[in-house]
């Protein structure tokens, strides 16, 4: 850069300068862009990343996040159609493999280890739908599949995406 | 490995985000930016030992720390261009008591912190005793005070000159 100043030894850059600034007004667009899909769920917890699926029959519901951040506590809730007496519900052994319980609330009767997944089994007697929580830490990162049955229904496939 | 991954992800981040943030960003430590930069590195250390709270790992993100700073340090000494690329160029915000505007406007940075760092640094009340008032990478302004001894030389013979010319008027009057 050319000096324009005999007593100032300046090493301005103007044509950098103005760049700088350019890239700036745009990264800072971006950012905000990115803090408002981050206040919104990007991360999860959050309208962007609240999802479910609804069994066919449309008794059962299982609600998830769809994006999770690794070592954070999320959970998995299922609503299960009013019924008396046992209610078995098989978690995706997979997907017991990347997670790490912490907690089922209400806590199961028992659970048995099956083939294809961990079997939870509650007693219930309820004349309203039931909500049964799971809560987990992701352990791995990338993307997560997995799915839940209740007994005597298809399984409720699902998909997560854990970020670093 | 995990760790050099994480330290090395986290230093290019802060470098990248502070850049653009502008120089004036955690510049002057006032108060806020002091609770800014506690709650920065409060963030980055849950970010860089995640739950390992082992001595060899809190010593491995230290020795990655240091080592990028120092291999920063190394390329921006031999590329003089890496350096304005990472650290910017200083940045002239007042020309002989005049305001760059739009300077000023780009870099967020108002009349009153020049005159601020004016009277920290100089003990300058006025705008008009600063000649330069510079930018600097580091986000701090330096002020040079107007030189008001510059043109003593001219102003004493000058006033030589008129007391000359009074004494010969004066010895003139009297012949």
């Amino acid at each position: 850069m050319k000096q324009r100043h005999a007593d100032l030894q300046l090493h301005e850059d103007l044509r950098l300068q103005h760049r700088e600034w350019r890239v700036q007004k745009v990264s800072w667009f971006l950012l905000y862009a990115l803090l408002v899909a981050i206040a919104f769920g990007l991360l999860g917890h959050g309208p962007l990343s609240n999802s479910q699926v609804r069994s066919p029959a449309g008794g059962t519901l299982l609600e998830f996040d769809r994006f999770m951040t690794v070592k954070s506590t999320n959970r998995l809730t299922l609503t299960l159609q009013p019924s008396n007496g046992e209610v078995r519900a098989v978690l995706d052994a997979k997907y017991l493999q990347d997670v790490e319980i912490k907690e089922i609330r209400p806590e199961p009767e028992k659970s048995v280890l099956e083939s294809e997944g961990t079997a939870y089994i509650f007693s219930a007697n309820s004349q309203k739908p039931m909500r049964v929580h799971f809560s987990f830490e992701p352990r791995n990162i990338g993307m997560l599949e997995g799915w839940i049955a209740v007994a005597g229904e298809p399984r409720l496939k699902f998909k997560q995406f854990v970020y670093p | 490995m995990d760790v050099f991954a994480r330290t090395f992800f986290i230093y290019l981040f802060l470098l990248v985000i502070l850049r653009l943030a502008g120089k004036r960003t955690l510049s002057e430590m006032s108060t806020f930016d002091f609770v800014l930069l506690l709650i920065i590195s409060e963030a980055t250390q849950n970010a860089l030992v995640d739950d390992d709270r082992s001595l060899t790992s809190g010593l491995a993100v230290i020795l990655t720390l240091v080592a990028l700073d120092r291999l920063v340090a190394v390329v921006k000494t031999k590329f003089p261009r890496m350096d304005k690329f990472i650290d910017g160029a200083p940045l002239m915000l007042v020309d002989h008591g005049r305001v760059l505007e739009d300077r000023m406007k780009c870099s967020n940075v108002g009349v009153d912190d020049i005159l601020q760092a004016a009277r920290q640094h100089q003990g300058i009340g006025r705008l008009e005793q600063i000649k330069y008032a510079v930018l600097e990478t580091s986000g701090g302004i330096s002020i040079i005070p107007m030189d008001e001894h510059a043109d003593l030389e001219r102003r004493i013979e000058m006033a030589v000159e008129a007391a000359v010319k009074r004494a010969l008027r004066e010895h003139a009057q009297r012949a």
